[in-house]
């Protein structure tokens, strides 16, 4: 049979399992397998699911993924979270929208401690949604602010999504961490303003938060101090070079749990509590790989990247058309697929296509990332929309998603943003170790 | 025969436990051996050799013992969006086939890491700096996806049992 027509095959069957409720990477798994059978024999196709199997799981870049969830967790259980947020309260919570800007703030700072967008979202808003809440807030902007603030989650480093591209694409994870760095930054600061128009058209969508004196405001900040430095001290190694992404992942996670431990906020059942979720989440991601491990030498077997790549050549579209209409298609993909899965699914499908037309490597990792994240907020299926969801059981899913627009056209900007600056991508990986 | 499936099922979810608190020991583990590598590196000048060995093997471990756990927990991320569309009918039957072929094709890599495992014991397979062997690991990756394989089992059956069920 035609490989490529084997391939496609194997594509629409990987949907038509997830669409029946197959877990997304047991249907990578199986379409990976049962495709090598088809093409090479049963006896090939067990020899790949050993092999990527066993360098999926022994691999030593992915170790990152558990230590930075370990980190994570072990900060919020410690609930190191809230001091983030209390002290960005503090700083900005008497402007317009202060405490929508200030949970964007908190999730940007969680976000250097958590590479999950779900996680930062749940994290910061138990403690901003009850308070925006409380003061009067819309709630189209509350839960907008705070679906949208936990997007950067996946951007800012450390990042489960610029982990889980590197190991597809084989680029440099510490690299993508900092090309990560100022488009979250970026994004931060327009999701900021996107706070401040709509609390400027709708001020009582937005109203001013109590005035906090300065010696508080110093003292929340000093509070939130020793986090800050754990943060600045693993994302600064990779940096300037000091530790690979490896072990600045082995110091952060070690840092946190030694400052959960001398504050008293971490109890043995908290801890272990963290402890689990973790091996969990690291298990599931690390299945993850495996399936893409496995579906990835079938795609390059049928040669669909390649096919795909040349389809599109002949469109006459020019690198950028080809660019906006894989970006169109993860929009579309995104209102169905959740950020990892769609990651995993189309990279090693979309990567070669774009090699091919000659972009970036690291700036497209950012550009995925950050289209990945969009979907991540689009309805119908927006996981961080549903995650404040139940943390605001109250408040319409449609009033949700209303709320969450202004953030997405935020979003888009920083998108075209980056794709006519690259460099806001590609300064700080480009001057790392100067 | 109910008694004795219960007490198996039983008995996996105490196994699945057990190895997942043997995951977390793992996890603190590896973040004790990389702080420590990192500062007998910086401040004593006497870096641990071999310690990505180390690490990476340790990581196997660390991942195949919470799989089984994580697997039964339903942790594993899937597309839900579908599931009314598709009725109490394909909800069954996605439910159905996706376990049966996710058991076979686990199962298949189990048989094929225990070979390896034998094969790497028969000829004392080892990592190149600390020579550490290296069949342990792959009958750890065979014993976390066997277990994982039981627990697809065990779920099979009881939607087998339960029936296509309403929302």
């Amino acid at each position: 049979m035609n490989e490529v027509i084997v391939g496609l095959t194997g594509i629409g069957a990987l949907f038509v399992l997830m669409a029946f409720r197959t877990p997304v990477a047991f249907a990578m798994l199986l379409v990976g397998f049962f495709g090598m059978w088809v093409l090479s024999g049963l006896k090939s196709a067990g020899g790949v699911l050993l092999t990527e199997s066993y360098a999926a799981v022994s691999g030593y870049s992915l170790i990152v993924v558990p230590m930075f969830i370990l980190l994570g967790n072990v900060a919020s259980a410690a609930g190191f979270s809230r001091g983030l947020y209390d002290a960005a309260f503090a700083w900005v919570g008497r402007f317009r929208g202060g405490l929508a800007s200030a949970s964007v703030i908190g999730c940007a700072a969680f976000s250097a401690v958590s590479g999950s967008s779900v996680a930062t979202a749940v994290t910061i808003g138990k403690v901003a949604l009850p308070e925006m809440k409380r003061l009067g807030y819309g709630p189209g902007l509350a839960c907008g602010a705070v679906a949208a603030g936990g997007t950067l989650g996946f951007l800012i480093p450390p990042s489960t999504g610029f982990v889980i591209y590197a190991i597809l694409t084989e680029e440099s994870i510490g690299r993508l961490f900092m090309a990560g760095v100022l488009p979250g930054l970026l994004l931060m600061a327009l999701f900021i303003v996107t706070v401040w128009i709509i609390s400027v058209l709708d001020p009582e969508a937005g109203p001013r938060g109590p005035q906090v004196p300065f010696g508080e405001k110093v003292r929340l900040l000093l509070q939130a101090l020793p986090l800050v430095a754990v943060i600045l001290m693993s994302i600064g190694g990779i940096y300037v070079g000091i530790f690979t992404p490896v072990e600045a992942s082995g110091i952060g996670a070690a840092l946190v749990i030694l400052l959960a431990l001398a504050s008293g906020k971490m109890t043995t059942r908290t801890f272990q509590g963290a402890l689990f979720d973790t091996v969990k989440t690291s298990a599931m991601l690390y299945m993850v790989v495996i399936g893409a491990n496995v579906l990835n030498p079938f795609l390059a077997v049928t040669h669909i990247p390649t096919t795909l790549g040349e389809g599109l050549a002949g469109l006459g579209l020019g690198p950028y058309g080809a660019l906006a209409v894989i970006v169109l298609a993860y929009v579309v993909l995104g209102m169905f697929l959740d950020g990892l899965s769609m990651l995993v699914v189309t990279i090693p499908i979309v990567f070669p296509i774009m090699m091919q037309n000659g972009f970036d490597p690291i700036w497209f990792g950012v550009v995925a990332v950050i289209v990945v994240e969009m979907g991540m907020i689009t309805p119908p299926v927006g996981m961080n929309v549903f995650v404040v969801k139940g943390i605001a059981p109250d408040v319409p899913m449609t009033t949700i998603f209303r709320g969450v627009l202004p953030f997405l056209l935020a979003m888009f900007i920083c998108l075209i943003l980056i794709v006519i600056f690259p460099q806001i991508a590609l300064f700080l990986p480009n001057s790392m170790f100067d | 025969m109910a008694l004795a499936a219960s007490a198996r099922s039983r008995a996996i979810d105490r196994a699945n436990l057990i190895l997942a608190m043997a995951a977390g020991i793992s996890l603190l583990f590896m973040v004790v051996l990389i702080s420590v590598g990192v500062v007998l590196r910086y401040l004593f000048a006497t870096p641990i050799l071999g310690i990505n060995e180390i690490v990476q093997l340790n990581s196997v471990a660390v991942v195949m013992l919470a799989l089984p756990w994580a697997t039964a927990e339903g942790a594993h991320v899937r597309v839900d969006v579908l599931d009314r569309a598709i009725g109490r009918f394909g909800r069954f039957a996605g439910d159905v086939l996706s376990r049966a072929l996710s058991a076979f094709v686990l199962a298949v890599l189990v048989l094929r890491a225990a070979l390896k495992a034998l094969d790497a014991l028969k000829y004392g397979d080892a990592t190149n700096m600390l020579s550490l062997p290296i069949w342990p690991f792959y009958a750890i990756l065979s014993l976390g996806m066997a277990l994982c394989v039981l627990v697809l089992i065990g779920q099979l059956v009881l939607i087998l049992r339960e029936g296509p069920q309403d929302e």
